[in-house]
Formats: structure tokens, C-alpha cells, sequence
């Protein structure tokens, strides 16, 4: 087992021990939460997956590579801004696409970028949640005051990756 | 849409709505999506198309230890955290301190959009800040650490995720000042 999946499943088995100690029956209902998301989320996981697979056999690494890649400096940075700001759906459509990319050659500042524009615009959320529930006016002044926050992680990461060139 | 009516569903009563477990909408894009790509991949050749499989599945046999607990983890953190805390933090006015309480609390709100935004547009009903709200709203989508347990690291790694951490700390921030003060110059409307 990896070092990733060992911390998960402490973190995992300590919230479990927690609510254990928790008067009432908390556990009962975090049990069944946890396996509504198992339920649900396994077979649109490994669909996804298999999507990513088969696109990372057919996408051009020398494309992504001279796009997005360790060499594309700015350009990576603000082209993975503009993909993650028109990615629609989940972090199961973010995060293998992510992955793909990063197989592909994909650089980590412009692959951040990408994955702050998609978290920051996430139009799906906007058009979902965030306009019929709070409205336009706060969704478009918040847009606009996110605008260069994902430009702006990108750089911050390119600056930081060198400067400390932590591990692997 | 659900919720269109009612600007404060809870997250239960959306909960309740039970989907088909197995196959919904985005079931079927991506088994569509897969069965294109993987078309195209068979197309130029069987072993193009089964180095696409061996990828997905040795993938799929990589994460799902890690999307295992991840889960199992999601759902204790969602009954453990105690949400009228997180409702009171983001509700604090105080300019900065406000916006550094409402950051601290969007990295701690577990959960998906069913439950950050009918807390958002309630405080915001009840006349809250632009800035905390915004900075709330940032740093859950940017650092909510559900999130990145359950989906950054098991696909991307620790260095990654904690680097993305690192640079997205002071994000909340800049938003939630900006937005302050685009807030205050135009002020058209209504709420």
C-alpha cells in the first residue's frame, strides 16, 4: 500500500472511531453515506476511467507538450486557465482529464491553472446552484473577481515548483 | 430544476430524491464517450485499443483502495461537522478577520454544492458581506479538503495536491477583497 492510500485510511478510520464516541447513532448514518457514495460513484468512476484510458492512447503527447507543457511557461499557464474555465461537470470529469494530461506531458503550473479555472467558473455550479439560489448579480461580481486568480495560481506554482523542488 | 422555488432546500430533503445508483445522465455520457473513444482506439489497431484498456484498469486498480477510504471518509466528515458552526463563521462581518474566518471555514465545509449553496444564499438573504461570502464560496471550491482527499490525491498525488494548496491560500482573499469592492461601486438592483 502506498503512502497516499495509508493516509486516507487513517483519516478515514479515525472520523469512524469519532463518531463511534459520538453520543447518539451518528455512525449508523455515516455509514450509510458512505455507502450511498460508494454505490453511486464506482461505476461513473470506472466509465470515466475507461474514457481517460483510451484517451490517452489517442491524444498526441507532443501536442499537449507544446502546449501545456513544462516548456510552455505563460502560454501553458493561460491556455490551462482557458480549458479548466469551459470544463464542464464534476471532479469526476476534472480530475481524469487532469490526469490524462499530466501523462500526456502537461506541465503542474498550467495543469493548476486548469484546475483553479475549473473550480473557480464551474458553470455547471453557476447555472446549478449558484444563480437560482443566491442570483445573478453576487454570480457575475464573483466571476469577475476570480477572473485572474487562476493565471495567477499557475504563475505562483511555476515560481514556487522551482523554488522548491520538493521530493518527487 | 430542484430548488428553483425554494431558496433554502436543505441538504436532506435533496438527498431524499434517490437516483438509480447504477445509471443516470453522466453514467451514460461516459459509457457513450467510452464506447466512441474506445471505437476510434480499435480503429487503428487491437493493441492500441487494449493499451487503452490496460491504462484505465490499472488506474481503476490504483485508485479504488484510495477512493475507497476517501468515500468511507466523506460520508463520517458530513455527519461529523457541525454545519450552524460553519453557518456562524461565514456570518461574521468584520472586514479581514471576517474574510479570514469565512476562508477557514470553506476549506473545512465538506460535501458538494447541495450543501455550500443553500447555506451561502441564506446568509446572504439575511444581508451578509459580499467579501466573506465570496472568499467562503473561493476557498471551498479552491481548498474545500474534502475535495482534495477524496479526488485530488488519490488522482494526482500528495506533492501536486499540497502544492495547489499552497498557491491557492491567499486566492480566497483577493476575490473576496475584490469582489468587496465591486460590490460597493455598483450597486444596481436589488439583492
Amino acid at each position: 500500500m502506498d503512502i497516499p492510500t495509508l493516509i486516507i485510511w487513517v483519516l478515514a478510520l479515525i472520523l469512524v472511531v469519532v463518531s463511534f464516541l459520538r453520543p447518539g447513532r451518528v455512525y449508523v448514518e455515516g455509514f450509510k453515506r458512505a455507502l450511498d457514495y460508494i454505490i453511486t460513484m464506482f461505476p461513473r468512476i470506472f466509465m470515466a476511467l475507461l474514457v481517460s484510458g483510451f484517451f490517452s492512447v489517442l491524444i498526441p503527447t507532443d501536442v499537449v507538450a507544446s502546449w501545456i507543457g513544462k516548456e510552455a511557461g505563460l502560454k501553458g499557464i493561460l491556455v490551462g486557465s482557458f480549458l479548466g474555465g469551459f470544463t464542464p461537470g464534476g471532479p469526476l470529469i476534472s480530475f481524469p482529464i487532469a490526469f490524462v494530461l499530466f501523462k500526456s506531458g502537461a506541465g503542474t503550473p498550467a495543469l493548476i491553472a486548469f484546475l483553479t479555472a475549473w473550480s473557480v467558473f464551474a458553470f455547471h455550479r453557476v447555472i446549478a446552484y449558484e444563480i437560482p439560489l443566491v442570483g445573478s448579480r453576487f454570480a457575475v461580481i464573483r466571476i469577475a473577481s476570480s477572473l485572474i486568480l487562476p493565471p495567477l495560481a499557475g504563475i505562483l506554482a511555476a515560481v514556487l515548483d522551482a523554488v522548491l523542488p520538493l521530493g518527487v | 430544476m430542484r430548488g428553483l422555488k425554494d431558496p433554502t432546500p436543505m441538504a436532506q430533503d435533496i438527498r431524499k430524491k434517490k437516483r438509480n445508483p447504477f445509471v443516470d445522465t453522466s453514467f451514460l455520457i461516459f459509457a457513450a464517450l467510452a464506447a466512441v473513444a474506445g471505437a476510434v482506439c480499435y480503429s487503428r489497431g487491437k493493441d492500441v485499443f487494449f493499451e487503452g484498456v490496460n491504462s484505465s484498469l490499472s488506474l481503476f486498480v490504483d485508485i479504488t483502495p484510495r477512493l475507497s477510504a476517501a468515500f468511507l471518509m466523506a460520508g463520517f466528515v458530513e455527519v461529523l461537522v457541525p454545519k450552524d458552526l460553519i453557518t456562524k463563521w461565514i456570518g461574521e462581518k468584520s472586514g479581514i478577520k471576517g474574510i479570514l474566518i469565512a476562508t477557514a471555514a470553506g476549506v473545512a465545509t465538506p460535501g458538494g454544492p447541495m450543501i455550500s449553496f443553500p447555506l451561502i444564499a441564506a446568509l446572504y438573504k439575511l444581508g451578509a458581506d459580499f467579501g466573506p461570502l465570496v472568499g467562503y464560496l473561493t476557498s471551498w471550491e479552491l481548498m474545500g479538503i474534502q475535495r482534495i482527499i477524496v479526488w485530488e490525491i488519490p488522482f494526482m498525488g500528495i506533492r501536486f495536491a499540497a502544492l495547489r494548496f499552497a498557491v491557492s491560500l491567499l486566492l480566497p482573499i483577493i476575490a473576496a477583497l475584490t469582489a468587496q469592492r465591486l460590490a460597493s461601486h455598483f450597486r444596481v438592483g436589488s439583492r
